[in-house]
């Protein structure tokens, strides 16, 4: 496929944390290797709570990917900015004109709109990702007709806003990380006929070792795992309390290992919790190798590049039950367990723990799972597919929808302790018409 | 050439800034370096709040450009409609286009105060216009309008509303319409944009209502874009009457450039009842889309839409006039509103009016007439009221007594304001969000009422004659 492509991101570089941000940048690499020309157009900032300016403004390539880079502009004080978020965050209504203010009194980058002004002519595509910053609510006024939304939406109060309402109905195509994610976005707006659930792709380590993992950090005895971001919406405060209540209850042994870096309220009695901050790539997969059960407790996620980290190490999820994207990972792949509360929490990591070989099967039926739906060559695929379907005004081929849509469980038997926590959870909870079929089938 | 432009601009949603943001692409098109000075923080080049005497800091930018188009909408530059502010901002103005004569005004909407020549803000604003160098007008009506006005003559010239409009939406009608999920064969009638009471959708949906059932169908598209209690009582004022009349509806949210113009191109006509405005940028959309316009006759509105592209109406009864003919039926008699049709029976008609009466009088509230009991509008009035109560601010430090004592309340403030500020903030925060709050329950109290007026008025409806038997076999 040949044809010139431009994402529209706030931040990217080699050296840029953020799971939405690392995968733009993989994607983007991918696709220059597919024959596209791809630019990213971006801001020059490095870190998303100060925004400060790090990199230089200008032209680089970055593995081959021809990064175009505009200062962040702060003329505000960004008072506004906050107060009104607060009260977003705080589920009140706000008006359009407070909604704008609250946009515009934050990180401003005129220089990606002046660049698509002047030449988005020159793109066959414009993919803006993700939904919620200033770079994507204002670069989506420019030329609706090529823009292609990778939203990354999670059901936040900021969803909700009218700003966004817009960006999301008049783009030409809108890709989506996972069914719940779509079927969020079809609940809040009236989306265009072309949409289609890509994925996001993830790397597969030449090889895990959690021999290698435990001899270099020290880390001895079964261990949960949790890697990313600390911060709100992602639970891991709540996760840290209900580890060391258990702890302190069921195992005096048991650690939780904490991957990432945030700054969260800890636990009083934070004994067995070791926070390795970040860690190499490797090292990062072999703790995954390592580690007994991955633990998703995030309510915010569009894909969770955690879990598929934990499956692609063969090692079981516990996901909490107030993400339907985590949930629906979980039930469609048969590889994690789902709780809602403390006591779920207790009795999940009770079965988990007491059966290594029913967490095994699992940890390979989550595997199975990534490699089946989310290897990059397969997401690469379906996003060209889709990408040139929408700009010849053709509909999203079958095969993509189908293959986005996937939705029956992975086969196999479940030990009946298995079954009888799925079941329950399943029972309690599922109202989910769309899950149904599953929830029949891993009960059976 | 050197091209410096003063307006809001994208990504604030409005009709100038969008206007600004196709100029701007249109003269960097044509090889121009062009750049944007912004009142609010958007994607422009710069940003400067030029409320009030700020007016003058447009001067510093002015002189590094070869031409500046200063587009005027009175919220851009001014502080308030007090007649001393408005004269202060007045002077500012007439101070900046001596210095800089390279400024063309782009006049989308001008003010002018009552005619006294006593009045501070009337004389300053004949000195302000006086002195423009260069004023764009869309309608020659507009031009000779503010001349008149203001009893000057000024360096006019007429520039076309759409000259840098580019269509966003491309559809065949009939696509359009199933996009929208519009009926394929109605007559639509389409109101459309920001609802303010001064573009008076009511009487679109007041002539609608005087036709035929079934005859055709009105669209209300748009949203209030802030706040105002005048507009959001309107709004809902509105969609109350829309929900009582078969044909209308409303559409509420913010409408994309894209799915405006696919909306222009499913309406077979556009209304623009407007109450007053100097030009229409939807008027000119409706033009770029080909679709008819029915326009008040008020401001430049008659010359912007021209005899061949629309039908033209000065009273609520013409308009009825106007829209019954385009949906191809007689014009109903315009005050019986939606009477059956047929024989007059007056005691259905009066049924009826009961009937709408009360359902109108639960969506305003008055709870009273609907025997509901549950409050009456005042209360409510005083609760909307809140959310407008002026923030605490810290005191001023003008100078009010002698110098020793202003001094030393300046220190003060100096001393305090790091420590007072964020507390201020904070007073003000949850005071915002109490009031939100309060409004939020007002409303909910409001819908309950309108519920009960609606029970009430079913239970007191006469009771239906029973249904005929079935015929025996």
């Amino acid at each position: 496929m040949s044809g010139r492509l431009a994402f529209v991101a706030p931040r990217y570089g080699l050296d840029v944390l953020g799971g939405a941000e690392t995968v733009v940048r993989q994607l983007a690499e991918r696709l220059v290797g597919s024959g596209l020309e791809v630019e990213v157009l971006v801001s020059c900032a490095k870190d998303h709570y100060t925004w400060a300016n790090h990199y230089p403004p200008g032209e680089e390539r970055v593995n081959g990917v021809l990064v175009r880079r505009f200062p962040v502009v702060r003329t505000t004080s960004g008072r506004r900015h906050k107060e009104i978020g607060d009260r977003i965050g705080a589920g009140f209504p706000t008006t359009l004109a407070e909604q704008e203010e609250w946009i515009n009194d934050g990180m401003r980058v005129p220089g990606v709109f002046h660049w698509l002004m002047d030449e988005a002519d020159r793109y066959d595509s414009i993919i803006l990702t993700p939904y919620m910053f200033w770079t994507t609510y204002a670069c989506a006024q420019v030329a609706p007709s090529k823009n292609v939304l990778r939203p990354c939406l999670h059901d936040e109060p900021y969803a909700r806003l009218e700003i966004y309402r817009d960006i999301f109905e008049s783009a030409r195509g809108i890709t989506f990380n996972s069914p719940p994610e779509r079927d969020l976005a079809d609940s809040l707006y009236r989306l265009p006929a072309s949409t289609a659930v890509v994925g996001e792709g993830v790397d597969l380590p030449p090889e895990h070792d959690a021999s290698r993992f435990r001899a270099k950090y020290g880390v001895e005895g079964d261990f949960l795992i949790y890697a990313g971001r600390r911060e709100w919406g992602k639970n891991v405060d709540v996760l840290a309390e209900h580890f060391a209540r258990y702890r302190r209850l069921h195992a005096p042994d048991l650690k939780l290992v904490l991957l990432g870096k945030g700054d969260v309220r800890m636990p009083e009695d934070p004994q067995g919790i070791v926070d390795l901050g970040f860690l190499p790539e490797q090292d990062k997969h072999d703790a995954f190798a390592a580690a007994c059960v991955v633990c998703q407790p995030s309510r915010w996620e569009s894909f969770s590049r955690l879990i598929m980290d934990g499956w692609i190490a063969a090692t079981p999820s516990l996901v909490w039950d107030g993400c339907a994207v985590t949930v629906y990972h979980a039930l469609t792949s048969g590889g994690g367990l789902i709780y809602n509360d403390y006591y779920e929490f207790e009795q999940a990591l009770d079965f988990l723990l007491a059966h290594p070989d029913a967490r095994r099967e699992m940890g390979e039926r989550g595997r199975a799972y990534v490699l089946e739906n989310y290897q990059w060559e397969q997401v690469v695929d379906r996003l060209l597919a889709c990408l040139e379907t929408w700009r010849q005004g053709k509909p999203t081929p079958e095969w993509v929808l189908a293959q986005g849509s996937r939705s029956e469980p992975a086969g196999g038997q479940v030990s009946s302790a298995a079954r009888a926590v799925e079941t329950t959870r399943i029972r309690e909870a599922r109202s989910d018409p769309d899950l149904e079929p599953e929830s029949r089938e891993v009960s059976q | 050439m050197k091209v410096l432009v003063v307006s809001t601009f994208p990504p604030l949603r409005c009709g100038i800034g969008k206007y600004a943001f196709q100029q701007v692409k249109a003269l960097r098109a044509d090889g121009h370096e062009v750049e944007v000075l912004s009142p609010k923080p958007t994607a422009s080049h710069y940003h400067e709040d030029l409320r009030g005497g700020r007016v003058r800091r447009i001067g510093a930018y002015a002189r590094k450009a070869d031409v500046v188009y200063l587009h005027f909408a009175p919220d851009f530059y001014y502080r308030s409609a007090r007649a001393l502010d408005v004269a202060r901002t007045n002077l500012a103005f007439r101070r900046l286009f001596g210095r800089a004569r390279n400024i063309a005004v782009v006049a989308h909407e001008v003010t002018v105060p009552p005619r006294a020549g006593w009045r501070p803000d009337w004389r300053t604003a004949r000195w302000m216009w006086k002195r423009a160098p260069r004023v764009i007008f869309h309608t020659h009506t507009e031009a000779e309008s503010l001349q008149a006005k203001l009893g000057v003559r000024l360096n006019a010239e007429v520039q076309e509303h759409g000259a840098h409009f580019a269509p966003a939406a491309r559809e065949s009608r009939s696509d359009a319409r199933r996009i929208l999920g519009l009926p394929d064969d109605a007559v639509v009638f389409l109101c459309i944009g920001f609802v303010q009471p001064h573009k008076g959708f009511d009487r679109a949906l007041k002539a609608f209502a005087s036709l035929p059932r079934g005859a055709a169908r009105l669209y209300i598209v748009g949203s209030v874009r802030t706040g105002e209690r005048e507009h959001v009582e309107y709004f809902e004022a509105l969609k109350a009457r829309a929900a009582q009349m078969a044909g209308a509806g409303v559409v509420d949210g913010y409408i994309s450039d894209e799915a405006f113009d696919r909306w222009m191109l499913a309406a077979d006509r556009v209304v623009l009842p407007y109450r007053e405005i100097w030009s229409s940028g939807v008027l000119e959309r409706a033009r770029l889309m080909g679709t008819r316009a029915i326009v008040s006759r008020v401001g430049g509105l008659e010359e912007q839409a021209g005899e061949d592209a629309a039908e033209f109406f000065s009273t609520d009864a013409e308009l009825a006039q106007v829209m019954a003919r385009a949906a191809g039926v007689g014009a109903g008699s315009f005050e019986a509103g939606h009477a059956d049709q047929g024989p007059v029976d007056v005691k259905a008609i009066m049924a009826q009016v009961r009937r709408q009466a009360a359902l109108r009088r639960a969506a305003e509230g008055d709870g009273s007439v609907a025997g509901t009991g549950i409050g009456s509008r005042p209360d409510l009035d005083r609760m909307m009221g809140i959310r407008f109560a002026t923030p605490v601010l810290l005191p001023s430090s003008r100078p009010r007594f002698s110098k020793v004592f202003t001094l030393g309340k300046r220190l003060t403030w100096r001393i305090v304001h790091w420590y007072m500020v964020p507390i201020l903030d904070q007073v003000n925060a949850y005071h915002d969000a109490s009031a939100k709050a309060i409004v939020g329950l007002a409303r909910e109290v409001e819908e309950l009422r309108s519920e009960a007026a609606r029970l009430s008025e079913l239970l007191s409806a006469p009771e239906r004659a029973p249904e005929a038997a079935p015929p025996s076999p």
